[in-house]
């Protein structure tokens, strides 16, 4: 490169420097917002100036084309910095986008890129050439196409530029017109320098440089005299424009100077028109405002305009304006309106209200402590609950003031300690008042109440009254014990099995665990249907027994009210208390049935006559569960007592028993089982009762009894056994079925009993009997017979007896007269004998019958008195037989029978009576009867023999030797046959005063026969 | 009136005798008979007025005897005075006999007895 020395060079050199010295000290203030874009054209500048310089030196052709290029880096982007520079130097908060920086960017980076390529093309520059004028050569070219539209472009540029400048003025705020000029003066100097430099003006040189130059000067006087970079030129100007306070200046006359666009919204003019204007003309539509502020130089002060929802607040604030000598010039009135603010003030009085009323109205209460624990506040309900009406007046007072106390002490510790350790204090359950019957119960929460520094500088506390919920609680947790005391006195009790224990332990145990003071248990006598006591509390408090008292259950009674109350318990309030039927005191009562799940079986009663005790809100209904729990258990042990007395019974049976469930297996067996079987209880169990079988009892006798018990039937009948040892028994048994409620069969009972002796005594005796039988018949045979074959030769001898005795063929000595009588005598007796052995043989056998029939009772009383009259004549006694008139003549009985009675009494009657008479009367006692009385005048007997009289084969004097004829049978075959006739026979008799025999035969009259 | 006529049919001859004697000596006439066979073949040819008819006999038994009497027209007027031992036969005959005796007899009842059934009449 050649240069040559040209005085051009020296003011583009100094532009250059210049501008980089512009450069550097923009960079240092680079952190507004424009500054950027101006370091970047000040660097064009600079590069422009310098390449130009540069050029001017160049020598030649190579050199100058060099340089002329590289200051295109300048030409082609000292627009486009100005053009961005401008836009955010003027635009408010805004930079320019980098989008847009780009686009704007294209032109210049083609226009560089076609510059150092003219050569090929020729679009920048056509003809390149040397153009020498008196000193200098200069570089000389003809534009291509591109620089024209290269020049177009930053002239557009450039006019943007300005435009931004200048609309930037018009807002300007006064002090600052001065930097806006030097902006002016900063856009046009290019201007002016490219003109020149078109129009051909210029003397060889280009003067767009140092116009470029000029400008940067003059931006560099803005920032020296106007703080261009450093304070935003528009900030001040934006701010009133902008500010939402409405702004008037006033002069010295009180005209309107100056008022930015939020006063004119607010007085709806535009400043053209106010401008110029007294305020007291602008101001008419706020006369108040005029009347308030005339005259005043500096206030600050709230007005308000219109009302209800268009009420506005404004805060107007006057302030004198003084000329650099501190004379007031004028005055600035500013208007903000503040109405927002008013509101939320007004906003935040109503929350506060609304705060206290919620806090008042809260039913815990809250309450707020100084640090010495002294009342700060409180609402209504803490108030309340220290008994004033005012919350204010709390104030200051402490827990001593309200609390006894120890409880005063306790809450004071509690809140000094939540002040000094900072920690909260939840949810304690505290008890307050004094009322130790009616105690209140709180749950308390207090928390630390801290300032802005986090000093804790109080409390807040909430306290919620939970006495309901206390008392709730105390009464669950009561009802739950006295259920729990329920369970474990029922299975306390459940394990008594002695009844009386029973009774006792249940009103020992009610007073214990379920807190009943007097309790008495009176039971049914179902059988009696009376009421009988058992165990009570007597007056003193100690359990004393009432058994002794029974009394009938009338229709009427009282205890009926009990024993039929619904639900099965009755409660009395303030009612009279009783001991004994007198009255001891007043107080609450309840009665309760002892309930079984059926019946009544009694019931109990309690009271709270010793301790006065309130009633449980459940007494009634937990002592009726009491009497439902004791009836079931009296129910039960009774039910136990009873299975106990009769297992003891089947346990000492006489009788085998056993129990087996339906598949037959042994369940059970007695001891008497073990006794005659061998089998103990164990070794039978769970064995079939087949165990015992002998394989005697035919198979159908078992047959049938399965059959029977299992269609639900008793069975009965016998087995013959083996027992353990191989001995064979005969046993009787009952088998019956048992049955569940259902009906169904659960098992067989078996009571058997050994009857191997009986059995043999039986056969014995069976055998015994079938000999007797034998015997009797032959007996009776053989008394047939015999009686038979007597009575011919009998015949015989009384026949010839007679002869001989009737003296009938010739006469006899007295001896000989005798001695025939003696023959008649026996034989009469023999005959006699004779009959009366057949009878009583036909007799035991039962072979007599009554064959009835009409007979004609005194034709046989004719007969039987020829008969019997020579045997009483023969003894010298008065004998007489005689019928009653009442009685028909036609009888209807068994004539041979009645004959035999009538013969057999009277003929006694004769033998045993020495002297005397023999009286026989037939009778009517009554119209149903007849009868027959043999009267002798006997030697009598004795009541003992009278027993004995009517057996047979029995004499009264009952010896060897016997003082009587006689067979001892007459008197029994008179029992007998009356007897047979349904009739009866009775003896009167004393000793040495004769005897009276009475038969009583039922009378049928023809006349009823013949019906 | 004939001395009536009384037919004694009686095996044993003692008791025989002493029916007869003690009839003849209250003023019956009297025949006595052993057997039963000859009873029936005499009272083909007699009617007696009373037979004392004893049930035990040969060849012809008493109750074949009385039923005959009975079931003859010509000797339905017989009384008929059964005199036995056997109580029981007897009673089944009672219907038929106009008075039955057990034995032993007396005489002294036998007369009577036999007094009674001839002149009372006692008809069955």
């Amino acid at each position: 490169m050649e240069f040559q020395f040209s005085p051009y060079m020296l003011p583009l050199i100094g532009a250059a420097i210049l501008s980089g010295w512009i450069a550097v000290y923009v960079w240092a203030r680079r952190s507004t917002r424009s500054a950027p874009a101006l370091v970047l054209l000040a660097l064009a500048i600079m590069i422009w100036s310098a390449g130009y310089a540069l050029e001017i030196a160049g020598a030649n052709l190579t050199t100058k084309l060099f340089w002329g290029k590289f200051q295109y880096i300048g030409i082609a982007t000292a627009p486009l910095f100005w053009f961005i520079f401008a836009y955010n130097h003027t635009s408010r908060n805004r930079r320019m986008s980098h989008v847009s920086m780009l686009l704007a960017a294209v032109v210049p980076a083609i226009t560089l890129v076609l510059v150092f390529t003219t050569e090929f093309h020729g679009l920048v520059w056509q003809e390149i050439g040397l153009k020498t004028t008196d000193t200098v050569a200069v570089l000389h070219v003809t534009h291509g196409l591109w620089f024209w539209i290269h020049s177009l472009y930053s002239y557009v540029l450039l006019l943007g530029g300005k435009y931004f400048i200048a609309r930037s003025i018009e807002h300007m705020w006064r002090p600052y017109r001065g930097q806006a000029i030097a902006l002016l003066v900063a856009v046009a100097a290019p201007w002016i320098g490219n003109v020149i430099y078109l129009a051909g003006l210029s003397p060889a040189l280009d003067p767009t440089p140092f116009a470029f130059t000029i400008s940067v000067i003059a931006l560099t006087w803005g920032i020296f005299g106007f703080q261009l970079i450093d304070l935003t030129p528009v900030a001040r100007g934006m701010v009133v424009e902008e500010m939402k306070e409405g702004m008037l200046v006033l002069d010295r006359q009180g005209r309107i100077a100056d008022m930015n666009p939020a006063a004119e919204r607010l007085l709806a003019l535009t400043a053209a028109q106010a401008i110029g204007q007294p305020i007291t003309e602008v101001l008419r539509a706020w006369p108040q405002v005029l009347d308030r502020f005339s005259g005043i130089l500096e206030t600050v002060d709230e007005i308000t305009v219109g009302s209800g929802d268009a009420q506005r607040w404004y805060e107007v604030r006057i302030s004198p304006l003084k000329d650099r000598r501190q004379r007031v010039a004028g005055r600035v009135i500013t208007v903000r309106n503040i109405t927002e603010r008013k509101q939320v003030e007004e906003r935040l009085l109503q929350e506060r209200n609304l705060l206290r009323t919620v806090i008042d109205n809260v039913p815990d209460q809250i309450f707020v402590r100084d640090r010495d624990s002294r009342f700060i506040l409180s609402n209504l309900s803490d108030a309340r609950a220290m008994g004033v009406a005012d919350p204010e007046t709390l104030t200051g007072k402490t827990d001593y003031d309200f609390y006894p106390p120890d409880q005063a002490a306790q809450f004071q510790a509690d809140n000094l300690a939540v002040i000094q350790s900072g920690q909260p204090l939840i949810n304690r359950e505290e008890r307050v008042g004094a009322d130790d019957h009616d105690p209140r119960w709180v749950l308390t929460t207090k928390v630390p109440l801290r300032d802005r520094q986090g000093d804790t500088i109080g409390l807040v506390g909430i306290a919620r009254d939970v006495t309901e919920r206390k008392q709730t609680e105390e009464f669950r947790q009561s009802f739950l014990n006295d259920i729990k005391a329920l369970q474990q006195l029922h299975l306390t009790l459940s394990e008594i099995d002695d009844l009386e224990t029973l009774y006792i332990k249940m009103i020992d145990l009610s007073q214990q665990r379920l807190g009943l003071d007097r309790v008495a248990l009176f039971l049914l006598d179902r059988t009696t249907n009376e009421l009988q006591g058992t165990y009570g509390v007597a007056p003193d408090g100690q359990v004393r027994d009432e058994r002794y008292y029974r009394e009938p259950i009338t229709p009427d009674h009282w205890t009926l009210d009990i024993l039929n109350a619904p639900d099965h318990v009755l409660l009395w309030e303030n009612a009279p208390l009783y001991d004994n039927a007198a009255v001891v005191g007043t107080g609450w009562k309840v009665a309760a049935t002892l309930w079984n799940g059926h019946a009544a079986v009694g019931y109990l009663v309690c009271d709270n006559f010793l301790t006065h005790k309130p009633a449980r809100p459940y007494e009634a209904e937990l002592i009726s569960l009491l009497g439902s729990t004791f009836g079931h258990l009296v129910e039960s042990k009774r039910a136990d007592e009873q299975i106990r007395q009769l297992s003891r019974a089947v346990e000492a049976s006489p009788t085998s028993i056993v129990i087996t469930d339906t598949r037959g297996s042994i369940q059970y067996v007695n001891p008497k089982f073990t006794e005659v079987t061998g089998y103990t209880f164990q070794e039978a169990l769970g064995k079939n009762p087949n165990i015992l079988k002998s394989g005697l009892t035919p198979r159908e006798i078992h047959q049938h009894m399965w059959e029977m018990i299992q269609a639900g039937l008793e069975w009965h009948g016998e087995f013959c056994n083996r027992k353990k040892n191989g001995e064979i028994y005969w046993e009787w048994a009952s088998i019956s079925p048992i049955t569940d409620a259902a009906g169904h069969i659960t098992h067989y009972v078996a009571v058997k009993e050994d009857i191997t002796e009986r059995k043999r005594a039986q056969e014995e005796l069976a055998l015994a009997r079938d000999q007797a039988l034998a015997a009797s018949r032959y007996k009776t045979e053989l008394m047939a017979k015999v009686s038979h074959e007597l009575r011919t030769p009998l015949g015989a001898i009384m026949g010839y007896a007679e002869f001989l005795h009737k003296e009938m063929f010739a006469p006899l000595t007295a001896q000989q007269k005798h001695f025939t009588g003696e023959i008649l005598d026996s034989t009469s007796y023999l005959n006699g004998l004779v009959n009366d052995l057949l009878d009583e043989a036909q007799m035991e056998r039962g072979k007599i019958q009554i064959q009835p029939a009409l007979f004609d009772l005194r034709q046989m009383v004719g007969q039987l008195t020829v008969a019997l009259k020579p045997a009483a004549q023969a003894k010298g006694l008065e004998f007489s037989l005689s019928v009653t008139p009442e009685l028909p003549i036609n009888l209807f009985g068994d004539q041979k029978r009645i004959r035999q009675i009538l013969t057999n009494l009277i003929s006694n009657a004769i033998k045993f009576t020495a002297a005397g008479s023999v009286t026989a009367h037939i009778q009517r006692p009554d119209p149903r009867h007849w009868s027959i009385q043999v009267t002798d005048t006997g030697p009598g007997m004795s009541p003992e023999v009278q027993a004995r009289i009517f057996e047979a084969f029995w004499q009264a004097d009952g010896s060897p030797t016997r003082q009587h004829k006689g067979y001892g049978l007459g008197l029994s075959i008179v029992k007998q046959l009356t007897d047979l006739m349904g009739g009866e026979i009775s003896v009167q008799s004393e000793v040495d005063r004769g005897s009276t025999f009475r038969v009583v035969l039922p009378l049928t009259e023809l006349a009823e026969k013949q019906e | 009136m004939a001395t009536p006529l009384v037919l004694i049919v009686e095996d044993d001859a003692k008791l025989s005798e002493i029916f007869s004697l003690t009839l003849q000596a209250a003023g019956y006439q009297t025949e006595r008979v052993m057997d039963g066979a000859v009873a029936l073949t005499r009272l083909a040819e007699i009617v007696p007025d009373l037979v004392v008819l004893d049930l035990h006999l040969p060849n012809v038994a008493g109750p074949d005897i009385l039923q005959h009497i009975r079931a003859d027209a010509r000797l339905a007027k017989i009384r008929v005075l059964l005199v036995t031992a056997d109580e029981r036969l007897a009673e089944t005959l009672d219907d038929h006999a106009s008075l039955t005796l057990l034995k032993p007899i007396s005489p002294e009842q036998l007369s009577a007895l036999a007094a009674r059934l001839l002149t009372e009449g006692v008809q069955r």
